[in-house]
């Protein structure tokens, strides 16, 4: 995520949308990705950046700029991106096409890596088998690059429940990755 | 370290490049020496570390900040007090059964508020009545009865 001065936040906290425009160039590719990762579906990913978005206007007035932005906008969007998995009914359908797709990447040559396609598959799959904690800290370290610590800041945990959320995590994704026969 | 530290290690802070140099040295040198360990270390990065390292990060669509920038006009804060003359505006143009309760409820009131005034002007007619009578007593203490009958007549 892109640097933002505390002096387009102030404007666009006033009510320039000039400036918060500034705050969704450099803000959206992360919001949308975590969004994409957390929720597994592109077009729930849309409706929580925009959500993310709405939030972000509304709350600016009320940003503390002792705390980072950054984690703010990182805070906001797990959260949301969480929530909206959680309520979501499509858990259900999604999970049996991903099934599918598992079954079908076990029967395809191994380590295709060069497929991006069937990469995103099979992450697609990885991350359903996860509950949306493990699923946001598994993001947040893994795709967004982000340190323990600010994980920690940004899900409002300590970084020992970070740890252990990671390491539940990628035990149960070896226990799939076993299943699926990829440690062959 | 045994194989279990060294293997909880592998799914944390071995992997995150969050150790010590001393810790560092002495899981790369487990791994070396154990083969169970290594196997292990091997297939973590595979499958739970490696498959989300490749993907590729994507754009959010361009309609999105449209769609975001029109529900920020569409939820523009309104300007103080608007919601007050909101609020009065039922007053100048008011709904029959809101009128109708109005009626009743400026009703109720008046009469509570008049009670009282009512009350007294009762009791001033009373007593007006009452000095009537008394004034109306005859000159040297002998009242002035008229009975209007032929009686009184025949004896006055």
């Amino acid at each position: 995520m892109q640097d933002i001065s505390d002096k387009i936040l102030v404007q666009a906290a006033a009510g320039d949308m000039d400036s918060f425009h500034e705050i969704y160039k450099a803000t959206s590719g992360f919001v949308y990705n975590v969004a994409h990762r957390i929720t597994n579906s592109r077009e729930d990913a849309e409706d929580v950046t925009q959500e993310v978005f709405l939030k972000i206007h509304k709350n600016l007035n009320n940003f503390q700029f002792r705390s980072s932005f950054k984690t703010w906008v990182y805070r906001i969007t797990v959260n949301t991106a969480i929530n909206a998995t959680k309520k979501t009914s499509k858990d259900l359908n999604r999970r049996v096409d991903f099934d599918k797709a598992i079954q079908s990447l076990g029967d395809a040559p191994k380590e295709s890596g060069v497929d991006k396609e069937a990469n995103e598959l099979k992450v697609k799959a990885l991350l359903d088998k996860l509950n949306p904690d493990q699923r946001a800290c598994v993001v947040l370290r893994e795709i967004e690059g982000l340190s323990y610590e600010e994980i920690a800041k940004s899900l409002k945990i300590n970084l020992n429940t970070v740890r252990s959320r990671l390491k539940r995590a990628r035990a149960m994704l070896m226990n799939i990755g076993q299943k699926r026969g990829d440690l062959k | 370290m045994n194989c279990e530290k060294i293997k909880e290690l592998v799914l944390t802070d071995f992997s995150d490049n969050r150790l010590d140099e001393k810790t560092k040295w002495q899981v790369n040198q487990h791994l070396d020496s154990c083969a169970n360990c290594r196997e292990f270390y091997i297939s973590v990065n595979k499958v739970a570390i490696d498959p989300f390292k490749k993907i590729e990060k994507e754009t959010p669509p361009d309609y999105l900040w449209y769609r975001i920038k029109e529900r920020i006009g569409d939820a523009k804060p309104k300007p103080a007090f608007s919601g007050v003359f909101e609020g009065l505006q039922v007053f100048f143009h008011p709904k029959p059964a809101f009128a109708l309760a109005t009626i009743a409820m400026v009703i109720i009131v008046a009469s509570v508020l008049f009670r009282p005034y009512l009350r007294d002007r009762e009791l001033n007619i009373y007593l007006n009545d009452q000095m009537d009578f008394v004034s109306n007593l005859g000159q040297n203490g002998s009242p002035q009865i008229n009975l209007g009958t032929s009686v009184e007549e025949f004896l006055l």
